[in-house]
């Protein structure tokens, strides 16, 4: 029995012993996950020195998110400067990662948790809104672009904060946690923020897009459809957004010049697709910057960045919640709601693998050197091998859903909800077991004719006996034909006879 | 050469109808008052109880489930669907159940190239759609006759299955008919939100149910035209106090939830587990003894059902 416990204390003692050394790497941690996505790109490709598989739990950092019930919008972490920050209900938290205690929480009016971005000492994060949208009703059918150079309103205080209808957009300073600014925008904002060079984009649910310095002064508004609900990318002097229709028509992707509003191209799908999702934006091997989308028409979309010209469409089994797809140099990684991962060449569309997790996914994948790591609705999360396409690690880290990754030398974090909604830091456990699984979309013939018959057979024996032994006990049937013109074809043969 | 007569088998168990009714509509049947007094229909539960030995009397049906249901993944699957698996329970449902089901079959398995507008988006999931509803109508009518013969004789032959050619244009039409159904109920649940659902949904695969499902028991016995089968499956239904409407809320709600269950099986995948073809193998039986109920229900009644739509009051006292 002593010998029992002794070695089950030694086999929690070495997965926690070989963390060690992911866990030193904590302070090595760098500015690179400093928005959602990773980058004004929203490529999701995780920085060199990002942990592989197999993980283990380090630390279980409790914030604000909300449980399952409570939970709005994506909260999903960014990293920078040692921290990981969420945007939570009602607050905006930061956890030092070295150690997994919280470093500082301010408040937040209650709106829809989205993604903060970071630029030197300045987070901007979005707040407010409440518990949903106002969108439709002030959607303009025409776009307006409102260029500015007013100077926003100053907030002072980080009490200041208050319950509102629509959102504003917040900069504040890490260092100090002292708001610098606040500028309301039109409506409910879920976008989250992107910074792209010197620039605070956010878009709202009335359709407006709305870009500002980072001293908070607005620069331009521009409304471009109904709704705006996706996080926006960048790339170069453009940012890209999708629009959603508010019940019909078809949705558009829009490129916007990032120094005046004005749209560059306008891009619409053929048929009427719903939704486009969020865009991750990269250039392919030619060079050419590449805008990549998911369709609720489960699709996945490649348009040209210069032009808005369709590159390629290739079809995915069921639709996607819209999560940008993550990117490669070679590869868009896009997952669907079902939770079945595909890579696809990023030059052609062509299918190189797909992966059904059988997990339901809502938020995005990213990519570290080696892996997809894709986190689920119940709280698992699965890394694939991006040479072979098959799962090699899953584990359980909350009791319900991950709600987006974020990833740095030595650390990856996750922000979940559940019973424990929170912060969790994922380091490499050497010690860990791995796994080499082929993914269930994969033809078995063998596996599928064995299978079979290791349930037809038995079961249609028993059932067969079943009858037999109803048929004893019940009888034959008989029915009361009172009616005359009930002739049984059997009866009238036997009357033929001679 | 013999003088004996030659025999032959008539082509259905009943003799034909008496003199046929003057033609009348369908909602002449569905409109019309409910015939007066009570039914004659067995219990629920012992006409249950004998679908159940029915179904499971017939070995041939037995040891086809599993084959029909191998043969039909292997195909879909050539052509890309992936599943759940747990769909494939539908195989041998009633409609508007496998009309329902057929719709998210197609799109996965037979779809369009993306963009593609027009006709040529919608063409080969309308052709798919076709293709599944012929498929179950041929798969429904062998069913239904076996169970008629089964009831009947208490044995089956390969007669059932030459019958079955002359009962498929009942159960195509039901098939039909159940898609417009399905139809209303998409409408229904558009215009009036979460209880439309409810109503629209929901209600429109009770109502094929209820309404249809003794049409293919009726064909396979008698020897009607198209119009009076279902004209007389929906005065079957209606006979009072037969509960028929509740057997098929039961039979609607427990297929449902089947399908939208965590059931093995209910994962995207191409090689099920044991787990899922025992699964969908004894719902697939479930479907089959619920047909075979419908069968018993009918043939127990089916000198009591009225010919003709019970008038209107109002009329009759005109007259």
């Amino acid at each position: 029995m002593r010998t029992f416990r002794w070695l089950a204390l030694l086999a929690l003692a070495v997965p926690a012993v070989a963390a060690i050394p992911a866990v030193a790497a904590f302070g090595a941690v760098d500015a690179s996950w400093s928005q959602y996505q990773r980058d004004a790109g929203r490529s999701g490709l995780a920085p060199e020195g990002t942990p592989e598989p197999p993980y283990t739990v380090s630390w279980n950092a409790p914030a604000g998110i909300g449980d399952p019930s409570k939970v709005l919008g994506s909260p999903a972490p960014i990293l920078t400067d040692g921290l990981a920050v969420v945007v939570g209900r009602e607050t905006v938290e930061a956890i030092d990662v070295s150690t997994g205690e919280q470093a500082w929480s301010v408040p937040r009016a209650l709106g829809p948790s989205a993604p903060a971005a970071v630029e030197g000492d300045t987070l901007v994060f979005v707040e407010g809104g409440g518990e949903g949208s106002t969108a439709s009703a002030s959607s303009l059918p025409t776009p307006t672009i409102t260029p500015s150079a007013t100077p926003s309103k100053h907030a002072t205080s980080p009490s200041t904060a208050v319950s509102a209808s629509v959102s504003s957009v917040v900069g504040m300073s890490l260092r100090t946690q002292r708001r610098l600014w606040s500028v309301p925008l039109s409506d409910v904002s879920n976008t989250g923020v992107l910074i792209a060079g010197s620039d605070v984009v956010v878009g709202a649910d009335d359709g407006a897009i709305t870009a500002l310095d980072l001293d908070g002064r607005t620069r331009w508004t521009k409304d471009v459809g109904d709704h705006v609900l996706a996080p926006i990318a960048a790339s170069g002097d453009l940012i890209i957004a999708s629009v959603r229709p508010e019940a019909q028509g078809s949705a558009a992707l829009v490129a916007l010049r990032l120094a005046d509003g004005s749209q560059a191209w306008r891009y619409e799908p053929n048929g009427a697709v719903l939704d486009l999702g969020g865009p991750s934006v990269g250039s392919d091997a030619s060079g050419s910057p590449t805008v990549y989308v998911v369709g609720v028409d489960a699709s996945v979309r490649a348009v040209s960045v210069a032009d808005g010209s369709q590159r390629w469409a290739a079809p995915l089994y069921s639709p996607t919640t819209g999560s940008p797809p993550a990117l490669t140099d070679d590869a868009v990684v896009v997952t669907d709601e079902s939770g079945t991962v595909y890579d696809l060449d990023r030059a052609t569309g062509s299918e190189r693998w797909r992966f059904a997790t059988n997990r339901r996914s809502v938020d995005p994948p990213i990519v570290t050197g080696a892996s997809v790591i894709q986190p689920a609705a119940d709280g698992a999360v699965s890394a694939i091998s991006l040479g072979s396409g098959h799962e090699i690690w899953h584990g359980t880290i909350a009791d319900s859903g991950v709600l987006g990754l974020a990833a740095a030398r030595g650390l990856i974090v996750a922000s979940v909800t559940g019973t424990a909604p929170g912060i969790v830091g994922l380091v490499s456990n050497p010690a860990g077991l791995t796994e080499d699984v082929v993914s269930p979309t994969t033809a078995d013939p063998r596996g599928l004719v064995a299978n079979w018959l290791g349930a037809a057979l038995p079961l249609t024996v028993l059932l067969i006996v079943i009858g037999q032994a109803l048929a004893t006990r019940m009888g034959p049937v008989s029915f009361d034909t009172a009616d005359d013109d009930a002739v049984d074809p059997w009866e009238a043969d036997l009357e033929d006879e001679p | 050469m013999s003088n004996k007569k030659k025999r032959q088998r008539p082509s259905s168990y009943r003799a034909p109808a008496p003199a046929p009714a003057p033609r009348r509509g369908l909602l002449d049947s569905i409109l019309a008052p409910r015939a007066p007094g009570g039914s004659p229909m067995p219990r629920l539960r012992s006409t249950l109880a004998r679908g159940l030995a029915t179904t499971l009397s017939i070995r041939w049906l037995l040891a086809a489930v599993p084959v029909v249901i191998l043969a039909a993944w292997a195909f879909l699957t050539s052509f890309g669907f992936e599943g759940p698996f747990s769909t494939m329970s539908v195989t041998f449902a009633l409609p508007p159940l496998t009309t329902s089901a057929d719709p998210q079959i197609a799109g996965k398995t037979f779809r369009a190239a993306i963009d593609a507008t027009g006709l040529g988006a919608n063409a080969a999931g309308l052709v798919a759609i076709f293709g599944l509803l012929l498929f179950h109508a041929a798969v429904n009518a062998i069913v239904a006759t076996l169970s008629v013969e089964q009831l009947r004789t208490g044995s089956v032959s390969a007669w059932a299955i030459r019958r079955a050619g002359r009962v498929l244009r009942t159960t195509l039409a039901v098939g039909f008919m159940c898609l417009g159904l399905l139809i209303i109920g998409n409408l229904v649940s558009f215009f009036f939100g979460g209880i439309g659902q409810v109503f629209g949904l929901i209600g429109s695969v009770v109502i094929g149910v209820y309404l249809f499902g003794f049409a293919p028991t009726i064909a396979a016995d008698e020897e009607r035209r198209l119009t009076d089968t279902l004209t007389r499956s929906v005065r079957s239904a209606r006979m009072p106090g037969s509960a028929n409407l509740w057997l098929a809320i039961i039979y609607v709600l427990a297929s449902l939830v089947s399908l939208l269950a965590p059931l093995p099986g209910s994962t995207i995948g191409r090689t099920p587990s044991i787990a899922a073809w025992a699964v969908v193998i004894v719902l697939s039986v479930g479907h089959l003894v619920m047909q075979s109920t419908l069968a018993y229900r009918y043939l127990a009644v089916a000198p009591d059902v009225p010919d003709q739509p019970a008038k209107r009051p109002a009329d009759a006292a005109r007259r």
